[in-house]
């Protein structure tokens, strides 16, 4: 997992109908129909939704019978852990440190 | 005391093109004396041979952070490979690789791998708890 993956799953968020979604999908499994219902939006727009938040990874298609049922996928955001945010900090600002010292050492054979 | 799944862990990639050859770049991070220089340890004892030692000691946001490690692979100049333990991997060895390729050796790509960051409180927890969290986080940035 990368910080793409990160990315993604915030992008996917940046969406009002897609919020609106997660929060329904967060209380169960629920078919694109049902989605569409509350906002009174065409299957389609709801199914364009739907396929941002299943390539965001937050999204799942789960069959059940000749159904398909949408469920929630939180593993993309679990990424926002507290130690993953510090190294990639740290690393970005040691390699910084590298690239800085390199360039006003370039000399370095012994 | 129980902590979060050990199966749950994280990897991070960071990556940078440094205008120097690789054999610099390879110097920089396993001679003591350069390494000093520009990863800024507060104490650092360092024995970079395979299976050898190091402890680092940084000052990092505040406060200090102790590091422990073992090096697992040493090949210059392309590949230096060493385990990471800290309070901030919770004792956890996690491993970092730094690969560097070049393809006129004047310029080198620095690709450095951190896997095994381990769950943290935050992370830690099951499905429905994470779902409601989600629910929580998409309320919040509305």
């Amino acid at each position: 997992m990368t910080n793409d993956s990160l990315d993604l799953a915030f992008g996917a968020l940046a969406d009002g109908t897609r919020r609106a979604i997660v929060r329904r999908l967060s209380t169960g499994t629920a078919r694109v129909t049902d989605l569409a219902k509350p906002f009174s939006m065409s299957f389609n727009a709801v199914s364009k939704h739907v396929k941002v938040l299943e390539s965001a990874g937050l999204v799942r298609r789960v069959k059940s019978g000749r159904e398909h049922r949408l469920s929630l996928n939180p593993r993309p955001l679990r990424e926002v852990n507290r130690w993953v945010a510090h190294y990639q900090r740290f690393w970005s600002d040691r390699l910084n440190n590298l690239e800085q010292f390199l360039k006003f050492n370039p000399n370095q054979e012994e | 005391m129980p902590t979060g799944s050990p199966e749950a862990t994280f990897d991070l990639t960071v990556s940078r093109s440094i205008n120097a050859s690789p054999q610099a770049v390879f110097r920089a991070w396993t001679d003591p004396q350069q390494f000093r220089r520009w990863f800024e340890p507060t104490q650092l004892i360092m024995h970079p041979e395979k299976n050898d030692l190091y402890f680092i000691e940084v000052q990092w946001e505040g406060r200090s952070w102790a590091h422990y490690g073992r090096y697992l692979q040493i090949e210059a100049p392309r590949l230096l490979k060493f385990t990471w333990m800290s309070e901030a991997t919770e004792g956890r060895d996690t491993v970092v690789t730094v690969e560097l390729s070049s393809r006129d050796g004047k310029r080198t790509d620095v690709r450095l791998t951190h896997v095994g960051i381990p769950d943290n409180q935050l992370g830690r927890g099951h499905e429905e708890g994470w779902k409601q969290g989600l629910a929580n986080l998409a309320k919040t940035v509305e």
